[in-house]
C-alpha cells in the first residue's frame, strides 16, 4: 500500500518516520510527516473568552479586559448573546493556506481528512455536553462546484453526523427587486432554518474551515438563535 | 455529472441530468455506469462550431476546462463530433485514471453523482480533479491547413555527427518510426531538429517537443519562431495550457491534457528528472502522441534500461559541434571535505583550485550533493571573503542569481544538481564537491563535466571532481565522454 508511508498534506515518503509516538498516536498527532506538523501552530493562551483568538499575537490596543476589540464591538451593537464563544485549532499561517486551498479548491478531500481525528476527538473530549453539531452549510452551487462540504468530511463516519437544520438561502430573487432595507438585511439572511427542523432549547456547535472576522458563524448563529436555540457555540480549524 | 441513457437517431446516447426540464425524470447514472459508450457516427447535416472543433481537437479535458455550454457540447458529441468517456475506467481487471494512468484512489461523498463514494485521483489532481463521475472530452486530431510560405530560415552548418543525425530524424518522420538520438552535451542537438520539422510541417503534421523544465520551453520556443517566420509556435507550460496552433513546445506535464494528437513527437532529456522517475509522465506522453506517428528521443545520457530496447534505432553524434573534443574530468582526492567544511575551513586542494581558476578570470561553477550543505558552505565562503552566491531547487531568486553569474557579476556559483543541463557560460570552471555522493550517478556527472568547453572560443575547460573516495558513477563517467571522444576522432570528426 504505497498511500499508507505518504504524507497526506505533502506527499512525502515517512515510510523512514515510524516512531514509537506514531504507532500509539499520541494526542495532538496528526497524522502527517513531522514537517508538516511543525509548520501548523496550535493557538496558544491567554486567549480572547469569545473568539478564541491568542491576545498575544495581537497589539496590546487590541486587548480590552479578556476580550480582543473585535469582540467588544460585536457586543456593543447587540450581538453578544448570539455566538457563546469560538475555539480554533491553528493559526491561518501561509502553511494552512496552502493547505486548505488543496482541500477545498483543488478538491483533494484527503487533505482535509487529516483533521479529522483531531477534530473528532475535540468533539468527544470538549463538547460533550453538545445536542447537534453542525458543519457550515454550502450554498447550491458551492456544493456542486466543489462536490463536496469541507465541514462534513470532518465528522464523516461518526455519531455527529445528523440532518442539518440550517441551509443557506437560496439567492433566487435578483437585488435589483429587493426593497432598500431588505438588501442591508440581506446579509443576516444569509442562512435558514431547514422546513421541519426543530432546534427549540438546543445547544448546538458550528463547525466551520476557518474564523476570520466571524461575520459567518455569528449570521450562522443568529439565525439558529431566533429559531429558539439555547446556545450556539463555535469551533473552528484556524483563526483568521 | 449523472447522466440518463436515451435514444439518438436509434443510437444510444446518454444526455447529461441538466439537460432534462421535464418533471418527469429518467434515472441518472455516474458517467462511470456507461463504462462503453460506442463513437457516434458524424451526421453530415449537423453544421458543428468551429471553435469547439477546434479547441477540443487532440485534447483530453474535464468539464471544467472547456467554455463552451453543455448544450452545445451536447449536441457535438450526440452528432458524431466529440466523445465522452468516464473519468475512471476499469481495464483488465483495474481501476485507472484514464488522464494520468494512475492505479490508486481516494473516494469522497460526492456531491456532483451523488454516491457516498466517488473515487478521485490525487495523482493528476494538480492539474484538476478526475473522478469517477466525471467524463473527459475529446475530439479526434484534425487535419491543418498548409501554411504557406513556410520554410526554414536558418542557414548555419551542420557538423557531421548533426548531419547524420539531422537524417535520421527526417527518417523517423516520413516513416513513422522512433530514433534515439544520443547527442553529446553541446553538440547543438536543436539544430539537428530543424530539417526535420521542416519536412514535418510541410506534410502539415503536428508537431510536440516535449521537455521536463518551464526554462527550456521558454527557451525553445522563440529559437524556433525565428528559424520558422509564420509559424505560430504554442508553449505550454503550468498556467498556460491551451495551444493555438499544431506546433506545441511543452513541459511533460501539461501533455495530461492531449489524446491522440500528435504526428511527430520529440522527448527531450529523455534521461531526466521526473521524466525518469514518473511512470505517468510516460503515459501523458504516450496517450498525447497519435500511435501511428513518430516519435523522436533526445537525451546526452540515456540510461541502460533504454538502451536496452530491442527496437529502438540509435544514433549517436560524438563529438561537439565545434569540433574539439570534451572535457575529461580530472580526479581530486579531498579528503573528508564534510568534517572540514563543518569546522569552517576549506580542503585545500579545493581552494587552491578555486584560486587558479579565478586568476586565470574563469567563472566558478561548483556543485554539491545536498541544499544544506550548499548553505553551510556558503556561510563558510563568505566568512573567507570569497565572493559567492547559492542557488538549488526551493530558491525563489534562482532565475537572477544565474544571470547575475552569466553576467560575471558573481564569481563563484555553488549549485545542487538543479544547473547540471541546459547552463551554458563562456569560459567556465566546473567541480563537484563530495564526487562520491550518491546524487552523482554517472549520467549527472556527464552532465556537469558537459557544461565545460562549450563555446568555440574556449574549447578547453576545466573539469574536476573532488572526492572523499572513486566511485562506480565517477569512473562510469570518465570511461563515458573518453569512449565519445574516441569514437569522434575514429570518425574524423576533431580538429
Amino acid at each position: 500500500m504505497a498511500t499508507l508511508d505518504r504524507c497526506s498534506l505533502c506527499g512525502e515518503d515517512t515510510s523512514n518516520q515510524l516512531s514509537w509516538q506514531l504507532l500509539f498516536r499520541r494526542k495532538n498527532n496528526l497524522p502527517c510527516c513531522e514537517t508538516c506538523r511543525n509548520q501548523l501552530l496550535p493557538i496558544v493562551g491567554p486567549l480572547c473568552l469569545k473568539c478564541g483568538r491568542s491576545l498575544q499575537q495581537i497589539e496590546s490596543r487590541f486587548v480590552e479586559g479578556k476580550q480582543c476589540s473585535d469582540c467588544v464591538r460585536w457586543g456593543e451593537r447587540g450581538w453578544d448573546e448570539v455566538l457563546t464563544h469560538n475555539k480554533s485549532f491553528f493559526e491561518y499561517n501561509d502553511f494552512l493556506k496552502k493547505i486548505l486551498a488543496l482541500y477545498k479548491f483543488r478538491g483533494d478531500v484527503e487533505v482535509g481528512r487529516v483533521f479529522s481525528s483531531l477534530i473528532h476527538r475535540e468533539l468527544k473530549s470538549s463538547y460533550s455536553f453538545i445536542d447537534q453539531v453542525i458543519p457550515m452549510p454550502a450554498s447550491e452551487e458551492r456544493m456542486y462546484e466543489r462536490g463536496f462540504n469541507q465541514c462534513e468530511v470532518w465528522i464523516e463516519g461518526t455519531r455527529f453526523v445528523q440532518d442539518s437544520p440550517l441551509m443557506r438561502t437560496k439567492n433566487e430573487e435578483k437585488q435589483s427587486k429587493r426593497t432598500r432595507e431588505m438588501r442591508i438585511n440581506r446579509e443576516k439572511e444569509m442562512f435558514q432554518i431547514v422546513e421541519g427542523a426543530n432546534v427549540v432549547g438546543k445547544k448546538l456547535l458550528l463547525l466551520d474551515d476557518i474564523y476570520t472576522t466571524g461575520t459567518t458563524i455569528h449570521y450562522a448563529a443568529f439565525t439558529l438563535k431566533n429559531a429558539g436555540a439555547s446556545n450556539v457555540y463555535s469551533l473552528t480549524l484556524s483563526r483568521g | 455529472m449523472r447522466f440518463a441513457s436515451d435514444l439518438f437517431n436509434n443510437k444510444e446516447i446518454i444526455v447529461p441530468e441538466f439537460l432534462y426540464q421535464s418533471s418527469k425524470l429518467p434515472e441518472f447514472f455516474p458517467i462511470s455506469h456507461y463504462p462503453s459508450l460506442p463513437q457516434l457516427p458524424i451526421n453530415q447535416r449537423f453544421k458543428p462550431n468551429r471553435k469547439i472543433i477546434h479547441f477540443l481537437s487532440g485534447r483530453h479535458l474535464l468539464r471544467d476546462e472547456i467554455p463552451f455550454s453543455l448544450q452545445e457540447l451536447h449536441a457535438h458529441y450526440v452528432n458524431g463530433y466529440l466523445q465522452l468517456e468516464p473519468g475512471i475506467q476499469t481495464l483488465h481487471g483495474r481501476e485507472m485514471c484514464m488522464r494520468c494512468g494512475n492505479h490508486t484512489f481516494s473516494s469522497f461523498s460526492c456531491a456532483r453523482c451523488q454516491r457516498a463514494s466517488c473515487q478521485y485521483c490525487r495523482n493528476c489532481i494538480i492539474m484538476g480533479k478526475v473522478t469517477s463521475c466525471s467524463p473527459l472530452y475529446s475530439a479526434p486530431s484534425r487535419q491543418y491547413e498548409p501554411i504557406e510560405n513556410l520554410t526554414l530560415q536558418w542557414f548555419g552548418k551542420l557538423s557531421e555527427g548533426q548531419q547524420e543525425a539531422s537524417h535520421a530524424v527526417i527518417r523517423a518522420i516520413q516513416n513513422n518510426h522512433s530514433v534515439l538520438i544520443w547527442a553529446v552535451c553541446g553538440s547543438g542537438k536543436t539544430e539537428v531538429l530543424f530539417h526535420g520539422l521542416a519536412y514535418a510541417l510541410s506534410q502539415h503534421k503536428s508537431v510536440c517537443i516535449a521537455t521536463p523544465r518551464t526554462d527550456v520551453v521558454l527557451e525553445l520556443a522563440p529559437r524556433l519562431q525565428k528559424v520558422f517566420p509564420g509559424l505560430t509556435v504554442s508553449p505550454l507550460y503550468a498556467g498556460h495550457s491551451d495551444p493555438n496552433s499544431s506546433f506545441v513546445i511543452s513541459t511533460t506535464h501539461q501533455l495530461i491534457r492531449f489524446k491522440n494528437c500528435f504526428d511527430v513527437m520529440i522527448i527531450d532529456e529523455v534521461d531526466a528528472f521526473p521524466y525518469s522517475v514518473d511512470p505517468s509522465l510516460r503515459f501523458h506522453v504516450n496517450k498525447a502522441r497519435k500511435q501511428s506517428g513518430s516519435l523522436i528521443y533526445l537525451t546526452a545520457t540515456p540510461s541502460k534500461s533504454f538502451l536496452n530496447q530491442e527496437t529502438l534505432n540509435v544514433v549517436r553524434i560524438p563529438s561537439r559541434y565545434h569540433g574539439y573534443p570534451l572535457p575529461v574530468p580530472t580526479l581530486q582526492w579531498s579528503g573528508n571535505w564534510r568534517k572540514k567544511i563543518e569546522k569552517g575551513q576549506i580542503p585545500y586542494t579545493l581552494i587552491d583550485w578555486i584560486k587558479k581558476q579565478m586568476n586565470a578570470q574563469k567563472p566558478v561553477l561548483l556543485f554539491f550533493p545536498s541544499i544544506k550543505i550548499i548553505e553551510k558552505v556558503k556561510c563558510v565562503f563568505d566568512e573567507q571573503r570569497l565572493l559567492c552566491e547559492a542557488v538549488h531547487s526551493e530558491d525563489p531568486n534562482r532565475t537572477e542569481k544565474v544571470l547575475q553569474f552569466r553576467r560575471r557579476e558573481i564569481p563563484i556559483l555553488l549549485s545542487s544538481t538543479i544547473l547540471e543541463r541546459g547552463i551554458t557560460i563562456e569560459n567556465i570552471a566546473v567541480a563537484v564537491v563530495g564526487a562520491e555522493d550518491g546524487v552523482f550517478t554517472e549520467s549527472a556527472l556527464v552532465q556537469i563535466a558537459g557544461r565545460a568547453g562549450r563555446s568555440a572560443s574556449y574549447p578547453e575547460g576545466d573539469v574536476t571532481f573532488f572526492h572523499y573516495g572513486k566511485t562506480n558513477a565517477m569512473i562510469a563517467a570518465i570511461r563515458h565522454i573518453r569512449k565519445m571522444n574516441q569514437e569522434a576522432e575514429e570518425k574524423g570528426w576533431l580538429h
